[in-house]
């Protein structure tokens, strides 16, 4: 999906100063990537931008504040499966280090890796939860590659939350369907019984929970839930 | 128009998604995601509608025939009905003129070179193979000074890759003109 994610959508393309040469990006979010790329955030007046370069070229998304349907986050496992690894290997390697060190036959090559993969642990455990972030918008959803940590997602989200808000201010919500009518019950169809008053009951308390597709009746903008409240 | 279903193109495997204030879950892998909704998530969908020629003597639109034409393209001069004619940062533009970047560059770039990293590669990769560098070297020396005043992107930042680029292929020409001096003063 974000390997076809090159564009900006086309309502953003609407905001935004005429004949600005230069935009003045400030950068909200560091860089962060991989082995060939690396991703960062940028924030202008109407747009966050998403630089991700290989060093030779440099792709650009563009993000409009007026465009942002959304800011998905979710729970990544690199950190967790990373210091697990890292810390099992330290573990053996730290266990075979003292048992070698029992026997009078110290390893300093042993004694490197064991130190290299605690402090890999360390590093793991350090840097706190990873997260995947993603930009909706109505015509894609992207992965804000630069955002890898729970923390980094928190501080973003309290910092574009307002301005989102803000950009988004006259945007009014659209109303709700109008209640189809019942449809007339053939004579020849046999009465349904009542549903039981419970099934009433249960439905109602799940109101507030609705599908994305038909969700109507879903809750209204509800910002910045904390992350560790998921179930 | 009216948006009151909201659809969620989520980032997972695209099932519907349940939606609860703050959070959504995935109703195919069962994923769960903090959700962050705006405005624009439940927000009225404006559809325009262009008008349909009166009469004959209308101007029409250049790109829809049966439509009336209503404004004019400031890039190019053509007429346009409501549908082709786009706001772009208060200019009207005509969905070609956007293709072909008449617009200003700098919001209309998707991707750019950076001559710094090429130089920085040129200047680099071919030790693996140094006679290369012969060639190399001066390349990457003038697409450091070509580019030298030029903006390197969109964003500034500093650009180290071009000192180490200079620096190196400078050290590669100074080593092949010590060379080419060794063997002449045989």
């Amino acid at each position: 999906m974000s390997a076809a994610a090159s564009t900006t959508t086309t309502n953003g393309a609407r905001a935004g100063a005429a004949g600005v040469a230069q935009q003045q990006y400030r950068r909200i979010r560091w860089q962060n990537g991989g082995l060939f790329s690396h991703a960062s955030l940028w924030l202008a007046d109407d747009h966050v931008l998403q630089v991700t370069s290989t060093g030779v070229q440099e792709r650009y998304q563009r993000f409009y504040l007026r465009d942002i349907r959304a800011l998905m986050t979710c729970d990544a496992h690199t950190s967790s499966v990373g210091g697990l690894i890292c810390g099992f290997v330290a573990f053996f390697s730290g266990l075979i280090l003292m048992l070698s060190a029992a026997t009078g036959n110290g390893n300093t090559g042993l004694f490197i890796f064991f130190a290299i993969m605690l402090l890999l642990t360390v590093f793991f455990l350090w840097r706190g939860r990873t997260v995947k972030m993603y930009a909706v918008t109505e015509l894609q959803t992207v992965l804000w590659r630069s955002v890898a940590r729970k923390w980094q997602a928190d501080k973003l989200l309290a910092q574009l939350t307002p301005l989102i808000n803000a950009a988004q201010s006259d945007l009014s919500p659209a109303p709700p369907l109008p209640q189809s009518p019942p449809l007339p019950q053939s004579p020849t169809q046999p009465q349904s019984p009542p549903p039981p008053q419970q099934s009433a009951a249960t439905s109602t308390d799940a109101a507030p929970s609705a599908t994305a597709a038909p969700s109507a009746d879903a809750a209204p903008s509800a910002n910045a839930a904390p992350l560790a409240q998921q179930p | 128009m009216r948006n009151p279903s909201p659809t969620l193109d989520g980032p997972c495997c695209g099932g519907p998604y349940l939606l609860t204030p703050g959070h959504a879950r995935c109703e195919m892998c069962g994923k769960d995601y903090r959700f962050t909704e705006f405005p624009a998530f439940r927000a009225q969908r404006v559809v325009t509608k262009p008008r349909e020629l009166a009469d004959t003597g209308d101007a029409t639109c250049f790109f829809h025939a049966q439509n009336q034409a209503e404004t004019v393209c400031t890039g190019c001069g053509r007429f346009l009905c409501t549908v082709c004619a786009v706001d772009f940062g208060g200019r009207i533009l005509c969905p070609s003129c956007i293709a072909t970047g008449k617009t200003s560059p700098a919001r209309a770039d998707r991707e750019k070179w950076m001559p710094e990293g090429i130089a920085l590669l040129l200047a680099t990769l071919p030790l693996l193979l140094w006679p290369f560098t012969l060639l190399t070297a001066p390349v990457a020396l003038a697409l450091v000074i070509w580019n030298w005043n030029k903006p390197a992107g969109l964003v500034r930042r500093f650009r180290w890759q071009r000192w180490v680029a200079a620096v190196f292929s400078l050290a590669q020409l100074a080593g092949w003109t010590w060379l080419f001096v060794a063997m002449f003063s045989r």
